[in-house]
């Protein structure tokens, strides 16, 4: 399994314990196309779980959008925001109607509180998020054009 | 007495002065102790691979001291730079969490501490020190930013130039300070980068490089003294960046 399809899956990492602690603190909800779940520079009030359907990542600078990819059922939107605090620089876009689990800011935190080995779960799912933006930036580095030239290591 | 290479062995983490400055060595006692036991120590001269990329994930390195280069190759097998990490950094994280191959090559750029950790050891950490997590999280989310600004730099600068600017802009953020008087608006910084590194940075040739930086000397925005550069328009340079 390479990093790019590693699961992003909060529940599935964690304990019956918690998941059932998780389950009180959400609402289900289904939710049409073009929802924005998460939005850049708004600080989010929710962690968001996509239960069904596909939403699109992205970022955006100076009016040009770069997707980091479509995610599907299974995928926490939120999380580094819920975390640290700062406002998110993604948007993510729901593609399709879609079926979505919305934990609480403040809630998701004080389980996590109550049951730091949770932890261990919120950094594979970090993780994979680093991996997508990882692939991204790798591939639009070797998309560059880079001319043959004379070696040198010379300072300037 | 004096000491090799100048350098000075960190080899009690306990004892590290820049333990309280760093994100994930900020660790409680027993947190600490345990690292201690499970972490090997090694000092690496310049151009060590630390990491090959594409290559399974044995285990993550904190950089002590020094700093390392990240980077992928392009489909012509040049070398392009992701980023520099900074000493405190631990780096081949998401591989290790998930069991991946290394995401970059990570190379020395100069003689460099690093604590290297087998990924069975680091993932036993993680699941018996909930803070260790925690500080993981904090890492993962500092790293992922840097990522996303990272990727709409790449992703959406239009020009070479514009490359270069947001490269010497960046390192304007740590400027030395000189003894002698400057004017007030020079800054200096200390660039020890090869114009063929810098070109890596850019995705770019050394020659493109060369060629802009001259244009940035006789424009007046930029003087370059070895590896002492001065920034003498910051304003011109910021112009010139649109993302």
């Amino acid at each position: 399994m390479t990093s790019i399809d590693a699961i992003n899956d909060l529940h599935a990492g964690v304990s019956d314990e918690v998941r059932a602690e998780l389950a009180e603190c959400e609402t289900v909800a289904t939710v049409p196309r073009g929802t924005r779940l998460v939005e850049a520079g708004i600080a989010p009030s929710h962690l968001i779980i996509l239960n069904s359907g596909s939403a699109e990542t992205c970022v955006q600078a100076n009016g040009k959008t770069t997707s980091l990819g479509i995610m599907g059922p299974g995928r926490v939107f939120g999380l580094h925001s819920v975390l640290s605090g700062e406002i998110p620089q993604t948007t993510v876009t729901c593609l399709e109607n879609c079926k979505i689990r919305r934990v609480p800011r403040e809630a998701f935190k004080c389980v996590l509180d109550r049951h730091p080995e949770m932890y261990i779960a919120v950094v594979k799912v970090l993780s994979a998020d680093l991996a997508v933006a990882d692939h991204l930036l790798r591939k639009n580095a070797r998309a560059f054009k880079v001319r043959p030239g004379r070696r040198s290591s010379k300072h300037l | 007495m004096p000491v090799a290479y100048n350098f000075h062995i960190i080899e009690d983490c306990m004892r590290c002065t820049f333990r309280e400055h760093r994100l994930f060595c900020d660790l409680p006692k027993d947190a600490l102790m345990r690292l201690q036991a499970i972490k090997a120590t090694s000092i690496y001269p310049k151009g060590t691979l630390l990491c090959l990329e594409g290559q399974g994930a044995r285990g993550i390195y904190v950089l002590c001291t020094g700093r390392a280069k990240l980077s992928t190759t392009s489909a012509e097998g040049k070398s392009i730079i992701l980023r520099i990490a900074e000493p405190g950094e631990v780096l081949g994280l998401t591989a290790a969490v998930s069991n991946a191959t290394y995401e970059a090559t990570v190379e020395t750029l100069e003689p460099t501490q690093a604590n290297f950790i087998s990924q069975s050891d680091f993932t036993r950490f993680l699941q018996e020190y909930p803070e260790v997590g925690m500080k993981v999280a904090q890492q993962l989310t500092h790293n992922c930013k840097c990522a996303y600004s990272e990727i709409r730099s790449i992703g959406l600068s239009n020009s070479v130039p514009e490359r270069i600017a947001k490269l010497v802009l960046n390192w304007s953020g740590h400027p030395l300070h000189l003894p002698e008087k400057r004017k007030s608006s020079e800054i200096a910084i200390r660039v020890t980068f090869t114009q063929e590194e810098i070109a890596q940075f850019a995705g770019t040739s050394r020659e493109t490089v060369s060629r802009v930086l001259s244009d940035f000397k006789r424009k007046g925005w930029l003087k370059i003294k070895g590896a002492t550069w001065f920034i003498l328009d910051k304003h011109a340079l910021e112009r010139l960046v649109t993302t």
